[in-house]
Order: structure tokens, then C-alpha cells, then sequence
């Protein structure tokens, strides 16, 4: 048992999940996800919105999978029937992650369907893993626990925009000044009280709009280009969250989650530039500013709209 | 009795009317919660019997730092989730346990929240934070602390009362959703009276919180069974400071 190696192993799994963006770009994996109560075939990766049918009739998913157990156990490193494949519903606001179900490999379906509907909450992700199933010899940097993640794809189901915004909050200049910024701030960012930051951002942070401002905040929205407006607000609003919810992690989350897959599609829209959640953790974490320009160039067209 | 929502916004102003000891028409803010289904049970007028019978038990006010509050906790705890059958799928509706709240458990959780001042905040009254309000709360950590063997499933619930392994250690981390992982975790802390681990230190179950964090980078604990999710926490705590209470008693077992 060491603990120094299962923290080695975070590295790996890291690795191993960019496994599946390689060869989708490949062209030698599609997993795809389906919900009966959903009309449009959904791609790993992507999230789609909550409707409330789904917590009051349920869903039943299929999965697809197009690709060779082989081939996904060669890209791994492993052979196929030390390998397990789990179709898992991580199910958030209930706290249950429950397995859907599991095969080895060599026997896992390529199309699975669900029997029977399951009723969920407004925060579920659905995911393929593909784990080890038994303990083996421990040996360098491999994978040797039961149940070591080798690679999973997934799907987020979110709520819509309107029950997902973060919580505005109005202070008064003295409140930024006691921050130790400028009484003049138009808002910031702020963690709440003991936030949990494996929790979607907008549940850890908080948005301070500064009092001064607010009447021209309002102005502005109502002003004729308004839409523009308000997506460049959102976006910088979004890209701080990001920012203070990667910064304040422990350690960097392996995958997005959802909330912040979402963000950065409307980061993406807002900005009319391609922004995923690697490239933001990757300017963030390693302090390449160039690459997140776009962001800046949203703030501070907002800075410069409100005069 | 039908298990019905306010919005989060309408609740906010319910908690104003109150405090100001106005009328609330609740007719024209209740919704029929769109997760209820026949299979949900609330018996709130049971529980609201027994939880002021509980609270017969305890002082007239609760300091914050009192430990009479984490002891009424765990007791009220079995009370809330034994009376309130209802799918996990409505517990997760935030708007559900504000209407609850507000509407039937007002003076209890002023009570045994507000402390030194005249009302508890709103988080209690689960308006705000998720998983903070006092109903939400302990539904969630019997939910999660029930066993489904021995004669009491609710034992260490109703016994193991700090408040912080509960919260930081079970409720708020996203590793106790795999529920079988949540009860390993809880059978190897609370399996022996006063806890396992060290409860404060940072070098005891603290760190454990960390450590089963840590390894979810690289598991899928959904797939691990029972008695695999034992080992692994077992495994994870070795080396940790034992609690005070267990160091004894293994010391009296070498004696």
C-alpha cells in the first residue's frame, strides 16, 4: 500500500484520459451517448440540459461504442480481459453513484440500453469507465489496484442557464476597499465560507456586484446592443469563476465538470474564439497569458463599455 | 400530506415575513414539488411530535459552542429520516426543504441555530447553501449513515455525534457518493465507541478525508464492492493517530 504511488498514478490516469480525444481525432473511437427523453445523439464530452421529465418519468440511456476492445486495451498498455468496462450514473445533488453496468472487456456490448428508466436529479454525469479489475504485482508507474480508472468518457446533464447562475450579491464600496481594492471595483469574484471546490463553481463561488455601479449596470443592459453586453459580462464573470475555483483546488480536477464544460461553451460563443477547458486550466495553472487574451480582451471590453 | 416547493426567491421573503412576525400566505407561493411521487411518505405532523419531544431534553437555548446541539443532532437525526420516506430524487430539491422549513419547523430551527442572537441565518432554513439547512442536513447524513445490518440501522448515526466528520468528512466530499465507500468509512471510524481515528487531530481522520480524496483520482470506487471498499479504507488509514479513547483501550488489551 503507498500512497506515494497512487499520487504518481493521478498523472497517468491524466494521460490516459486524453486518450480518448487522440482517438476520436483518429477516428478509431466514437463512444456516444442517447436518452430516450432526447432526441439528439450526444457526443462524450458534451453537456446537455436537464428537463424536469427526467426526475419525474426517468431516462433510459443507451450508449454506443465504435471501436475494437482490442484496440482500446493496446492504447492502454493492457490486454483485454484485465481490463472492466462500466456504464456509471454519478448522480450529484442526490450523492449516489450507482453502476448501470459492467462487463469485462471482451464481452462488453457495443450498443447497451438501460431496462428500465432512472429517475434523476438536476445534476447527473453518465460515464464509460474502463478500470482494472483485479490487484496485480505492483510494478513502476502501472496500474495495479482493483479498480484503478484507466480511461472513461462522459456526458454532463446540467440545468438550464436560468437555474444555474451564480449567486449576485450587492456591497458597498467599502466592502472592496476592505479587500484591499479600489472602491471603484464594478464587481468581483469571491470563494464562499467553507466551499467544497469539487462542487460545480457556480455552487463555490459568489459574485459581488459594487453598489456605485449597479444603476449603470442596469443602464447598459437596457442599452440597444444589451445582448452583446450582457454575453461579454457573463463571459468575464464565468472566466474569473474559473479562474478562483482552479486556483483554490488542491489539485487541479482531471476532467471538467459540467458547470465549467458549459462555461466555457459560452466563453466560446461570447468570444466568437474556440475555448475548452484545457486550454483555460493550462493558462491558468501555468500563467501563459497569451493564452487566455480572449478572456482578457471580454474584460475589458466590459471595463470599457461602462466608460 | 403532499410533498410541496416554494422558490428559493419566495422563501428569502418568507424568512423576512417572519422574523418580522408577519402573516405568510403560503397558498399563493406553494407548488406541488415536481419530483413528489406517490411512494413518498411525510409524516410532519409525527415528526414535528417528536422532535419537540426531543427537544424537551435539552436547555431552553443553545450556546453555538454547546455540545448539547451536535448531541440533539444525532438524535434527531433517525427522527427526520425514518419519518420523512421519501425518494433521494425530491431530497435533492433544495425548494422542497425550504417550504418544510419555513412552513412547519420555524421555531425549532430558530432554536437550535440561532445561538446568541434572535433568529438562525438562512442557510439553516436550507434557503441558500445546498445540503446546510438543519432538515436537509441530517436527512442526508442518516441517508448516508444508515447500515442495512444489526438491529438498529440508525445506531452510529444516533451515537456518533461530531459534527465535522459528518459534514467535512461524509456530507460535503463527493467521494461518500459511492455509498458503499460512504459506509466503510463510517463503520471503520465509528465501529468502536468514541471513533477509531483521532477527531481533531490534523494527523488522524482528517487526514483520512484527504487520503480517500486523494486515491479518487486515480479509482473508480463505484465499482468496488463491499468488502473491497472495507479493505481500501483500512488500507488508507494506516498510520494515522489513533483517538484517545482507542489508544486506551488497546493499551488495557496489552496490559
Amino acid at each position: 500500500m503507498s500512497i506515494k504511488s497512487d499520487r504518481s498514478l493521478a498523472k497517468k490516469r491524466s494521460d490516459s484520459i486524453s486518450l480518448f480525444p487522440f482517438l476520436r481525432h483518429r477516428g478509431d473511437l466514437r463512444i456516444t451517448f442517447k436518452l430516450d427523453a432526447h432526441d439528439q445523439v450526444i457526443d462524450a464530452g458534451r453537456t446537455i440540459a436537464y428537463k424536469p421529465e427526467f426526475s419525474t418519468f426517468g431516462i433510459k440511456p443507451t450508449v454506443e461504442m465504435q471501436l475494437d476492445p482490442l484496440t482500446i486495451a493496446k492504447e492502454l498498455g493492457e490486454k483485454p480481459p484485465s481490463l472492466g468496462m462500466a456504464v456509471i450514473l454519478r448522480d450529484r445533488l442526490i450523492k449516489r453513484h450507482s453502476v448501470l453496468a459492467s462487463w469485462p472487456l471482451d464481452d462488453a456490448p457495443r450498443n447497451w440500453t438501460a431496462d428500465n428508466p432512472i429517475k434523476i436529479s438536476a445534476r447527473s454525469d453518465l460515464a464509460v469507465a474502463f478500470y482494472l479489475r483485479a490487484n496485480r504485482a505492483h510494478d513502476g508507474g502501472k496500474a495495479y489496484r482493483a479498480g484503478s480508472t484507466l480511461a472513461s468518457a462522459s456526458i454532463s446533464i446540467m440545468p438550464d442557464n436560468d437555474s444555474s447562475q451564480f449567486q449576485m450579491l450587492d456591497k458597498p464600496p467599502s466592502a472592496f476597499l476592505e479587500l484591499g481594492m479600489p472602491e471603484d471595483t464594478i464587481w468581483t469574484v469571491r470563494l464562499k465560507d467553507q466551499a467544497d471546490v469539487e462542487q460545480p463553481a457556480n455552487e463555490v463561488v459568489e459574485i459581488w456586484i459594487n453598489t456605485k455601479h449597479k444603476a449603470q449596470l442596469i443602464s447598459a443592459q437596457q442599452r440597444p446592443d444589451s445582448k452583446a453586453f450582457v454575453s461579454a459580462l457573463a463571459a468575464s464573470i464565468y472566466a474569473a469563476a474559473i479562474r478562483v475555483v482552479i486556483a483554490s483546488a488542491h489539485h487541479a480536477p482531471q476532467q471538467p465538470d459540467g458547470t465549467l464544460m458549459s462555461m466555457c461553451d459560452k466563453i466560446s460563443k461570447a468570444t466568437d474564439k474556440t475555448m475548452d477547458f484545457r486550454d483555460i486550466q493550462i493558462a491558468v495553472k501555468g500563467g501563459d497569458h497569451h493564452k487566455i487574451d480572449a478572456i482578457a480582451q471580454v474584460v475589458a471590453e466590459m471595463h470599457k463599455r461602462l466608460g | 400530506m403532499d410533498a410541496l416547493q416554494i422558490s428559493l426567491a419566495d422563501a428569502s421573503q418568507v424568512y423576512e415575513l417572519l422574523r418580522t412576525g408577519k402573516q405568510v400566505d403560503w397558498s399563493a407561493i406553494e407548488r406541488k414539488a415536481p419530483e413528489a411521487a406517490g411512494s413518498d411518505k411525510l409524516d410532519v405532523t409525527g415528526l414535528k411530535k417528536a422532535l419537540s419531544e426531543l427537544r424537551k431534553q435539552f436547555p431552553e437555548s443553545l450556546p453555538s459552542k454547546s455540545s448539547d446541539g451536535p448531541k440533539f443532532d444525532a438524535l434527531a437525526c433517525a427522527e427526520i429520516h425514518s419519518r420523512l420516506n421519501i425518494s433521494d430524487v425530491l431530497a435533492s430539491n433544495q425548494s422542497f426543504w425550504a417550504w418544510l422549513s419555513l412552513k412547519y419547523f420555524w421555531d425549532l430551527i430558530n432554536w437550535r441555530h440561532k445561538g446568541t442572537g434572535s433568529f438562525a441565518i438562512v442557510e439553516n432554513f436550507s434557503i441558500t447553501k445546498r445540503r446546510h439547512g438543519l432538515l436537509e442536513r441530517l436527512w442526508f447524513r442518516a441517508e448516508l449513515g444508515k447500515l442495512n445490518h444489526g438491529s438498529d440501522p440508525y445506531q452510529i448515526v444516533k451515537t456518533a455525534t461530531d459534527r465535522d466528520f459528518w459534514e467535512s468528512g461524509i456530507i460535503r466530499p463527493t467521494y461518500s457518493s459511492n455509498r458503499r465507500v460512504a459506509s466503510a468509512f463510517i463503520k471503520y471510524q465509528f465501529g468502536v465507541p468514541g471513533g477509531r481515528l483521532h477527531l481533531t487531530d490534523p494527523d488522524g481522520v482528517r487526514m483520512l478525508y484527504k487520503r480517500v480524496k486523494r486515491i479518487y483520482a486515480t479509482l473508480s470506487l463505484d465499482v468496488l464492492g463491499e468488502s473491497d471498499a472495507e479493505k481500501l479504507i483500512s488500507d488508507l488509514a494506516k498510520g494515522l493517530k489513533p483517538s484517545d479513547r482507542s489508544k486506551k483501550q488497546k493499551n488495557k488489551r496489552v496490559a
